[in-house]
């Protein structure tokens, strides 16, 4: 095989490799844009939680909607939102395990990582809130992300801003909602897979490596 | 073969029986070589198959609150050592035994290689910070395939260990701290002098030769030998001597100083302060308040401008105390700059050793918890994987930073008084000491404030 068909080969093999290796993120639950809500009541109060696109690691325009019992805005309120690293389940141990947390029963977001983000993630139903839900553990257990003061918006009732998810993983979202001197926080699970898994980024990167020694295979045998 | 006496150097380890013998031994260094490659396998499966978050993953615990705060110990103690049982170099070999080319090096790599792996630290540093790769076990994981990549594409093109000589970003790091530290080999001169096999550069069926392109016979530098004994083992004469010298000794009297080793002593430096400085508690309100100047939240702006201020500080203190000595001795500012850049050496080592720490000692134990882990043994969220108490780990650090600056204060006397007449002696020593006072108040200080948690 003469040299520049190898080369060719080599150039293609190449190239074809590099097109596998950043592969986009493929999600079974179905497509299309949209914002994610959360929604829980407590002390009478509905608060739900909006992302105006589905979440992704980074920054994300949020905003928080606070009604009365009767249905009615609530203004003046202090709302913040923070981010937690959940708690995994306790469970017992098994051969297998690799201290992985527990897989949800709700399925993940599809969420970018760093810069290679992928912002054309499904919409996700949102899992169960959890009203004061860290009582029981120990105040400094999980680390709490700096909070973010939301804006009153534009309506009655709405605050907004954004918040900043560090990175994939299992979240809560923290709401603190300071009323007449009164601090309620409630928290929002959240499940936000990286949209390059580590075995697809493994195996992206497998195919590329051995097609480097493919192609110093070749042009060794005919250099000797 | 010639057969000369060899003129026993005083200290001179390969004297030693034992030490000799398992130098010279087959099994050296692949008994170490290979445990190291197997403990890379589980530390990459665990990196991009394991626990998403850094703190219940073994991969990132092994790596950056293990092997990373340990790695400058080694060179201070072993020289680049590591660099013989690397798992990468290893890596190298084997794909360079079954399809390798053996090109010869290309010549932008021998003339811009330390450039090279300047700006490859550089940006490795800062992209830690932006996309995340100490606290993100994939980011930490993708940063070890694209290395492992680089080296399969060294070891089957080029020949010898071009990657980790001329491309690898520790290269450059452990290069200028192996300078500073106390493991030298080299060929006796009065051996080596008359002998025409060059069977230390040129390899026997015993061994390779030297893997890194160095020549013992006229060897003046340890930043690029690595102890890996193939030259001890292909030299018919004895010739090669392993001996201990007090640290920084090479220091003071490099031949031909490089402005590009010297630079990277300076960002290295500025480097450290960054590291530092990202994890204090105050770190939220510099950001706050560098976000309130710039309008923009952007991490990427804000960590940026840090990044840039943090590294050009050494530099341009170094620039200064090169402009101040230049008036005292005559030498250009860039003459000043290359010589008494490798002086600063000595601190990086000590804030690098010294910032590490911190995660090794106070967050050891948790090495422990995630490797248990991996066998579904969970000992509970909330223990303390604190080996030592913070009052006596900050002790420790401020006695590396003493020792550090005691280590560039004197290098940096001794560069001047071997370069310069006596009469320009203190009018250029002055200047660069209190450089390093500077930097050494600056370390202090950053030790002083209280350091978030890796882990």
């Amino acid at each position: 095989m003469n040299q520049s068909v190898t080369k060719t080969l080599f150039l293609l093999s190449a190239v074809f490799m590099i097109a596998l290796v950043f592969p986009a993120s493929v999600l079974a639950d179905g497509g299309g844009e949209g914002s994610v809500e959360f929604s829980q009541t407590i002390d009478g109060y509905k608060v739900t939680l909006i992302f105006e696109e589905p979440p992704v690691v980074g920054e994300n325009p949020v905003h928080v909607q606070v009604v009365d019992e009767t249905g009615l805005p609530v203004a003046g309120a202090v709302v913040e939102v923070s981010m937690v690293a959940r708690k995994p389940e306790h469970k017992e141990p098994s051969p297998s395990a690799h201290g992985d947390a527990p897989k949800k029963p709700a399925p993940a977001v599809s969420t970018g990582h760093g810069a290679m983000s992928d912002k054309d993630a499904p919409v996700v139903a949102p899992t169960e809130a959890q009203p004061d839900s860290h009582d029981d553990e120990p105040a400094d257990s999980h680390p709490e992300m700096e909070m973010t003061t939301l804006e009153a918006g534009h309506d009655a009732g709405e605050y907004a801003g954004h918040i900043t998810i560090p990175g994939a993983g299992e979240w809560n979202i923290r709401v603190h909602m300071t009323l007449a001197d009164e601090l309620t926080e409630i928290d929002f699970p959240l499940d936000v897979a990286g949209s390059l898994t580590g075995a697809g980024i493994l195996t992206g990167f497998a195919v590329f490596n051995v097609a480097i020694l493919f192609a110093a295979a070749i042009f060794k045998s005919n250099r000797t | 073969m010639t057969n000369l006496t060899p003129v026993p150097a005083a200290n001179n380890l390969l004297n030693n029986p034992w030490i000799r013998s398992f130098m010279n031994s087959r099994w050296f260094p692949g008994i170490i070589q290979w445990p190291t490659l197997l403990v890379f396998m589980l530390i990459m499966f665990e990196l991009l198959l394991g626990p998403s978050i850094a703190h219940d993953n073994f991969g990132t615990a092994l790596t950056w609150v293990l092997w990373w705060p340990i790695i400058p110990i080694l060179f201070l103690f072993l020289g680049r050592f590591w660099c013989a049982i690397c798992p990468f170099a290893t890596l190298n070999d084997l794909v360079q035994k079954f399809v390798g080319n053996n090109r010869p090096v290309p010549r932008f790599l021998k003339k811009y290689g330390i450039w090279i792996i300047d700006a490859l630290f550089i940006f490795i540093t800062w992209s830690d910070h932006v996309w995340g790769v100490v606290e993100n076990p994939l980011g930490s994981g993708v940063l070890m395939l694209t290395l492992t990549t680089g080296v399969i594409f060294s070891g089957a093109f080029w020949e010898r260990r071009t990657f980790c000589r001329y491309i690898c970003f520790l290269g450059g790091l452990s290069g200028n701290y192996a300078r500073a530290g106390m493991l030298q080999l080299r060929g006796t001169p009065e051996i080596c002098a008359t002998c025409t096999i060059a069977a230390c550069y040129t390899g026997t069926e015993k061994a390779d030769g030297c893997p890194l392109f160095e020549f013992p016979k006229t060897m003046t530098s340890s930043a690029n030998c690595n102890i890996c004994a193939n030259c001890i083992k292909n030299c018919p004469n004895d010739s090669i001597q392993l001996t201990l010298r007090p640290p920084t000794k090479e220091l003071w009297f490099i031949r031909k100083p490089k402005i590009e080793e010297a630079f990277l002593s300076a960002v290295i430096m500025g480097i450290v302060f960054v590291q530092n400085v990202t994890m204090l508690e105050v770190w939220g309100s510099i950001l706050a308040w560098l976000e309130k100047v710039t309008g923009t939240t952007s991490y990427y702006v804000t960590f940026s401008i840090t990044f840039v201020v943090a590294m050009l500080i050494p530099i341009l203190l170094l620039g200064l105390a090169s402009r101040v000595a230049q008036k005292f001795n005559g030498i250009s500012l860039f003459e000043n700059f290359t010589r008494f850049g490798y002086a600063i050496i000595a601190l990086d080592m000590a804030g690098h050793i010294a910032h590490n720490l911190f995660h090794l000692l106070a967050e050891g134990k948790s090495i422990i918890f995630t490797g248990m882990a991996l066998f579904g043994q969970t000992l509970g969220h909330d223990l303390n994987p604190a080996i030592l108490d913070m009052g006596s780990i900050q002790m420790l650090q401020f006695g590396l930073i003493g020792l550090g600056l005691i280590g560039s204060l004197y290098t940096a006397y001794r560069i001047a008084r071997a370069s310069y007449a006596p009469e320009k002696l203190w009018g250029t020593f002055v200047p660069f000491a209190v450089l390093m006072v500077i930097l050494g108040v600056i370390n202090f200080y950053l030790f002083v404030l209280p350091m978030a948690m890796r882990m």
